[in-house]
């Protein structure tokens, strides 16, 4: 049975299902073989009931196939007794909270990719075309709620048009989501780190009950020593349906910005010089895989 | 005199917000082109093609009721967003 969730809650907090995890994660030995705050992220086999089949923390898929042969025979080696819960594990889901409850069913989400661009400028220096953080793309979702929404958009709209999108949105979007995240994740930007951040909507024409929108922007994000930043500039369109409520029925739009620096985990650490990466901003489907969280939930403040 | 000019014309020249000639053109013509680069490919997302539970205990609770082992995949960040 395939799941995938987020390992820091997992280890760290004291919920029903984090101290499930808990019970099994060190069973074979620390998975990373460090001190006990070291992450615990990785691949295990288990069963229901928590006994541990084996885990590895690797991309290579031969360790990976090799892992589930080894726990599938440890599995029918098990009485069948001891393979599952003794209460239903559907009891304990009630009192499991998550971020994702907080989803937005009636606001908007977006998918955010990054990626890096080409360096074309003479003399660049060319990544290692054999280096896995070469071909690397991330992608984030940035959530806005219903009455976020309503804020985005003017009550009357008329072909020209033209007004910047509420700040503290435009602010939340830039400095969470459009980070340099492309290798893997980074520290977002703190509200007073963000030097520009601005996103002008023009309607373009209104048709059949549907708004078309022009998006234009800039961002200028950077830490106060200035050895890490991020500017940019912002082009798109979207279509907004004009039925109450009004809802987005589509939304694409490019960044494209200079970035430079590094972060702890964003593997930047000998790349730390200024080259361009992009961004494509889009709605996300709401599939059970589309609904997670965004990275940096705790800092939208949601109640 | 002039040095001291020319000095304080640079301090108050502003920096261009974006090093341009870094930086791909970002216009109507070469938007689309941009947004296809960035976004993953079928492949890059064909991962997505198994039958994931987002969340341990989801996968906890539908391997309880068909028995069957958990496979749980856990990374810094949520496997499914940003890691």
């Amino acid at each position: 049975m395939p799941c995938a969730d987020e390992v820091w809650r997992l280890q760290n907090l004291d919920e029903p299902d984090c101290l499930h995890f808990q019970s099994f994660c060190d069973s074979d030995g620390r998975l990373n073989h460090r001190d006990a705050s070291a992450t615990r992220q990785g691949t295990y086999c288990v069963t229901p009931s928590g006994i541990l089949l084996g885990s590895a923390n690797h991309r290579d898929p031969r360790r990976i196939a090799e892992l589930l042969r080894t726990s599938l025979a440890k599995w029918n080696e098990l009485d069948p007794a001891e393979r599952l819960l003794e209460t239903d594990p559907r009891e304990t889901a009630r009192s499991i909270r998550r971020a994702e409850l907080n989803y937005p069913e009636d606001g908007l989400v977006l998918r955010v990719d990054s990626r890096d661009l080409p360096r074309t400028w003479e003399g660049a220096e060319q990544p290692d075309p054999d280096d896995w953080r070469t071909h690397a793309w991330n992608f984030d979702y940035a959530w806005f709620r219903a009455a976020e929404v309503e804020r985005l958009v003017p009550a009357e709209l008329a072909i020209g048009a033209s007004w910047d999108l509420p700040a503290d949105l435009v602010q939340r979007l830039c400095r969470l989501h459009l980070t340099d995240n492309v290798r893997g994740q980074t520290d977002h930007y703190a509200r007073d780190e963000v030097r520009t951040a601005r996103i002008t909507a023009t309607v373009t024409q209104i048709e059949d009950g549907v708004a078309h929108l022009g998006l234009e922007g800039a961002l200028h994000l950077e830490i106060a020593d200035g050895s890490r930043g991020l500017r940019g500039t912002m082009l798109g369109t979207a279509r907004l349906a004009l039925d109450a409520p009004r809802t987005f029925e589509a939304f694409e739009a490019v960044v494209v910005a200079d970035r430079w620096g590094a972060t702890r985990f964003n593997q930047r650490h000998d790349d730390r010089d200024h080259a361009p990466v992009g961004f494509a901003i889009h709605l996300a489907g709401d599939g059970p895989t589309e609904r997670i969280a965004p990275t940096a939930f705790w800092e939208y403040g949601w109640r | 005199m002039l040095r001291f000019a020319l000095l304080v014309a640079l301090a108050l020249t502003p920096a261009p917000l974006v090093q341009d000639e870094r930086l791909p053109e970002l216009t109507d013509a070469t938007v689309q082109s941009l947004f296809d680069a960035i976004t993953p490919n079928a492949d890059e997302e064909s991962w997505r093609q198994l039958p994931w539970r987002t969340t341990f205990w989801q996968g906890v609770i539908d391997a309880q009721e068909a028995e069957l082992p958990i496979l749980l995949f856990t990374m810094n960040g949520h496997p499914f967003g940003c890691t």
